[in-house]
């Protein structure tokens, strides 16, 4: 089977732009960064991030961060670790995993730190490790 | 006598009721073009039960778009959320009164000041009120123009983008 050349030239600019637009889609449309697939530029405890943070807030504006910490204090959305750092989760249902005085480590985006209510914010969070205080 | 312990029961009850986990939620789609609209559920709120004064702060960067791209270039090229992380306002609830809130929301006047990227603008709107149990849902909405807060919109976008953008605020208080 031969083709003619202006047919052959045809098909492979549909070639072309079939793939043109499914990769232009697939950039337009990437799916949201998620907390799992990311690596921590921070890991440590929630004490040392805290003085991070008090030093050098906007160094750290955005970043994934990995903390090991105290829960302090819980609610229907998060986590307060250190009585200063709320860690809102990725998904809420995941609290009901955690207690008070609970040792946990966790990992999630700081967004900033809060002067309101006067604590470090985190969201899309997600617990990594848990334990409970007896063991 | 009488009026120390007065004062002092007045004290008592300044309460304070807040949320760090408040949803503010803004629409700037424009018919026939893809909705231009995000959502931040990490937004901190505080209610003065005694006065009426309302305080509330998110970060930029936790407004969530359907379409991650539009998140980018929300932060990079209109918001600058890099050199400015917050948006704030600060305002009163006129006529406020804790003891008269009930189930059935209540239409407060509110008054107060916006700040987005570090420029402020007077804001005068009404305010839904209610309480459930032992919440305190506030719920209100206004309008903005990109312009009051030099946010630059590129000629080649402006017919995507409206001109009048509105902001809904859901907030659900509890006592601090």
């Amino acid at each position: 089977m031969s083709l003619s050349k202006g047919s052959k030239i045809g098909i492979s600019l549909l070639i072309v732009v079939a793939l043109g637009s499914i990769i232009g889609y697939k950039m337009v449309y990437k799916p949201h960064p998620k907390t799992m697939d990311q690596k921590a530029v921070f890991v440590g405890t929630a004490l040392d991030f805290q003085q991070q943070v008090v030093h050098r807030s906007q160094k750290w504006q955005n970043a994934i961060v990995s903390l090991k910490g105290k829960v302090t204090n819980l609610d229907k959305h998060g986590i307060t670790l250190n009585q200063t750092i709320y860690c809102q989760l990725e998904d809420s249902l995941q609290v009901a995993r955690v207690k008070t005085n609970a040792l946990l480590a966790i990992k999630g985006r700081f967004i900033g730190y809060d002067d309101l209510l006067e604590e470090i914010k985190l969201d899309q969070c997600i617990i990594t490790r848990l334990k409970d205080e007896k063991n | 006598m009488w009026w120390l312990l007065a004062l002092a029961i007045q004290e008592v009850t300044a309460q304070k009721y807040f949320t760090k986990t408040g949803l503010t939620e803004f629409k700037a789609s424009v018919a026939a073009f893809e909705p231009i609209e995000a959502k931040n559920n990490s937004t901190s709120a505080i209610l003065n039960t005694a006065n009426g004064q309302v305080a509330s702060l998110l970060f930029v960067k936790a407004f969530r778009f359907k379409v991650a791209l539009m998140e980018e270039h929300f932060n990079e090229n209109y918001m600058d959320s890099d050199k400015y992380p917050k948006a704030s306002f600060k305002g009163k609830i006129a006529g406020f009164d804790f003891q008269k809130l009930t189930n059935q929301a209540r239409v407060f006047p509110l008054n107060g000041t916006l700040t987005i990227r570090g420029k402020s603008k007077a804001i005068a709107t009404k305010v839904h009120i209610r309480k459930v149990d032992n919440k305190v849902v506030v719920v209100s909405s206004f309008w903005v123009k990109p312009a009051d807060f030099g946010i630059k919109i590129p000629s080649i976008v402006r017919k995507k983008i409206a001109k009048s953008i509105e902001i809904k605020t859901h907030y659900e208080l509890i006592k601090r």
